[in-house]
């Protein structure tokens, strides 16, 4: 069978290659079940697109796997790594691998750009001060920002302009994993697909492997290598875009069929 | 349905779907690099123990050369940055060359300070010897940023930060002046209305209020009155015994929780509790935009949120003044009756001939101006407050700091006016 028809999860992808391994995810509030039985692998240096109905848990999904909310269920192994082992020197390890944008940016608001850029840098390396500071203007510059911005806070900064900051300061250490929530929401078209442009030529120059969730079908088409949906608690559907949409059912045919999904991919 | 993709070799090729079967056609043949890197480099696992940074220049050639070896990520070139300074410092004979051979992890940060040693720019980049599969790319992408780096601001002189800061503060000052007199007006105008029609006024609101800053301050302020008018007993008879006129802690006690603490006491506790949560409740309302819908609405929120505000607290500040004065008088005679063995009866018949019912409205009197203070400052500073988080802190503070300025203010105001009355 070419490996291209494969609609739902490959799990049999040797460790090395995998990014992020999930297997048997239970997400449950009360009575809520988000997720159950989740298997997921996310490939080295791809871009996974994690597409899915308001309510399906993308975010929780990705709070699971940044160690922040431990899932009900299930093994999270991130490079090889168990998120969840309570190891904390091994959590530290972990924590400066990946860089994270959550969905409003979440800079520190009493912080510079610059500073806040810094935060992760004195945290997580011995840096001398000065060549911190040189890292952290790198980063500034290489996230799109114009250099005046270094010394605003983020409350004088416009919403795109706080979303490049937030990347900066996500990829500060150069991590091996990007992980965005909805990096794209509330941009106009033309600033979100800069952005998009960017994150695919950091992506490049990096070598990241992205973890994106998003709703923007655009960022799917120009961003993603591979699609990932999740409904009824897990991924119903995984592929390159193209061939999910050929084959989608349910959902998904919906989310692609509609006037906005046939709008953004023609 | 599972597919059985890597059992076999020539994982790579196959592999290749997964990323280099995108869209656009540049894609396409762009080899997966990052994994290639990976796999030269930490087979074991990505905890592999970093590499040393090591550097030397080969100046036995025809051109200097810079060789470097080891891991060149941000973990690492923290030991080596001072060295690498002094070949960044030259101003001549920088290398041009470098040899990557030796080179196994290289991260941006890395990138970055080999390029910054080696004489490069975009017009005229350095050349690159030796193999390396991310390092080519890695130096150009980052030879774009370089020279916006080191522009470092120069820092502002401390004298003129401190010239800056207080002439800062003093436009500040004055500004917030004016401001506090407008709102003032506004409020009066408002609570004019309120009064003239009082179906507008909201009164589930106001009532709200009046639980929260007022009932709910109940205990608070009647314990602390209390034990303030223990203390100036003890203080009195302390002080009163030396002149053998002891009995005269009554009178003490009469006057200063009377005309003086029971109605300050009330004010600064309401200044602290209830002036913060008018600011935070109102400030954080601001930051969600419901005041913008509010009065998209049609709806003012003078008349939502601060005639509600006004109302409850000129109505309960003279009640919890009340309260402060029973619980201050009730605290100095328990301590009067015990140390001095003068009776109750003598207690509050000295208390009625010798303080009388004036001090009482003396002390009244302030409570409507204090309780206006509180209510004003406290929403005006929540009204001020801006969409980020620093401000609602700092408009917190100057709400609770300005009303306890004012009250201790208005409150010496009082004692000359008093003075001059002769009361």
């Amino acid at each position: 069978m070419n490996p291209a028809d494969a609609l739902t999860p490959i799990l049999d992808i040797p460790d090395e290659h995998v990014a992020i391994r999930l297997r048997g995810i239970a997400n449950r509030f009360g009575h809520v079940v988000i997720h159950e039985h989740l298997d997921l692998d996310v490939l080295r240096g791809e871009t996974i697109g994690i597409v899915g109905g308001s309510g399906t848990g993308k975010s929780v999904l990705m709070r699971a796997i940044i160690g922040l909310r431990p899932p009900s269920e299930g093994k999270v192994m991130v490079l090889g790594h168990d998120v969840w082992s309570n190891n904390p020197a091994e959590r530290k390890a972990l924590d400066a691998r990946w860089g994270v944008m959550f969905q409003d940016g979440a800079l520190f608001s009493n912080l510079t750009v610059r500073e806040n850029v810094l935060v992760p840098l004195t945290e997580h390396t011995d840096l001398p001060p000065k060549l911190a500071l040189e890292i952290a203007d790198l980063k500034i510059l290489m996230a799109g920002l114009p250099p005046s911005s270094a010394d605003k806070l983020p409350a004088e900064l416009s919403g795109g302009m706080r979303k490049r900051a937030a990347l900066a300061r996500a990829i500060a250490l150069d991590p091996d994993i990007l992980f965005l929530d909805e990096p794209t929401a509330g941009l106009d078209p033309i600033t979100a697909g800069k952005f998009d442009a960017l994150v695919n030529e950091l992506k490049e120059t990096l070598g990241l492997t992205v973890f994106l969730i998003t709703h923007d079908l655009d960022t799917l088409r120009d961003a993603c290598d591979r699609v990932a949906a999740l409904a009824e608690g897990k991924v119903i559907a995984i592929g390159p875009l193209d061939h999910l949409r050929e084959h989608a059912t349910g959902w998904l045919s919906e989310y692609f069929g509609g006037p906005r999904g046939r709008a953004a991919l023609g | 349905m599972r597919v059985s993709l890597f059992s076999n070799k020539g994982l790579a090729s196959k592999l290749d779907f997964a990323s280099a079967r995108v869209h656009n056609d540049s894609k396409l043949n762009a080899p997966p690099l990052h994994w290639v890197a990976k796999q030269d480099f930490s087979q074991e696992g990505p905890f592999l123990p970093d590499q040393e940074a090591q550097f030397e220049v080969d100046r036995s050639g025809p051109a200097p050369i810079l060789r470097v070896t080891g891991d060149w990520t941000i973990h690492t070139i923290g030991a080596i940055d001072a060295d690498l300074r002094l070949i960044r410092d030259l101003d001549t004979d920088r290398p041009a060359i470098v040899d990557v051979s030796g080179l196994m992890d290289l991260d941006t940060a890395g990138a970055y300070v080999i390029e910054k040693a080696l004489l490069s720019s975009v017009e005229q980049p350095a050349q690159m010897i030796g193999k390396h599969p991310v390092a080519g790319r890695m130096l150009a992408e980052v030879r774009k940023f370089t020279a916006g780096c080191d522009a470092l601001p120069e820092p502002v002189p401390l004298w003129r930060q401190l010239l800056g800061r207080m002439g800062r503060a003093m436009v500040q000052i004055y500004d917030e002046l004016i401001d506090t007199v407008g709102f003032f007006g506004e409020t009066v105008v408002a609570c004019g209305k309120a009064i003239a029609n009082p179906s507008r006024v909201r009164w589930l609101p106001t009532f709200a209020v009046a639980e929260s800053a007022g009932l709910n301050a109940v205990p608070i302020v009647m314990t602390l009155s209390f034990f303030i008018g223990a203390v100036i007993a003890f203080l009195g008879k302390t002080i009163l015994q030396d002149f053998g006129a002891s009995v005269f802690t009554i009178e003490l006690v009469g006057f200063a929780v009377l005309r003086e603490f029971g109605v300050l006491i009330t004010a600064i506790i309401l200044a602290g509790r209830s002036d913060s949560s008018f600011t935070a409740q109102i400030g954080s309302m601001k930051m969600t935009q419901e005041i913008d819908a509010m009065r998209i609405l049609g709806m003012s929120p003078m008349e939502m949120l601060v005639v509600p505000r006004v109302i409850a607290l000129l109505v309960m500040f003279p009640i919890l003044t009340f309260l402060a004065m029973i619980a201050g008088i009730a605290g100095g005679a328990i301590v009067t009756m015990l140390t001095l063995d003068i009776s109750p009866t003598l207690f509050f018949n000295r208390l009625n001939d010798n303080v009388g019912v004036d001090q009482f409205w003396a002390g009244m009197g302030k409570a409507p101006v204090f309780a206006f203070i509180i209510a004003i400052i406290g929403c005006r500073q929540g009204l001020n407050v801006e969409s980020d988080v620093i401000s609602l802190g700092q408009r917190t503070t100057a709400s609770v700091v300005q009303a306890l300025f004012m009250v201790i203010v208005v409150e010496a105001v009082f004692a000359l006016i008093y003075m001059e009355l002769g009361i």
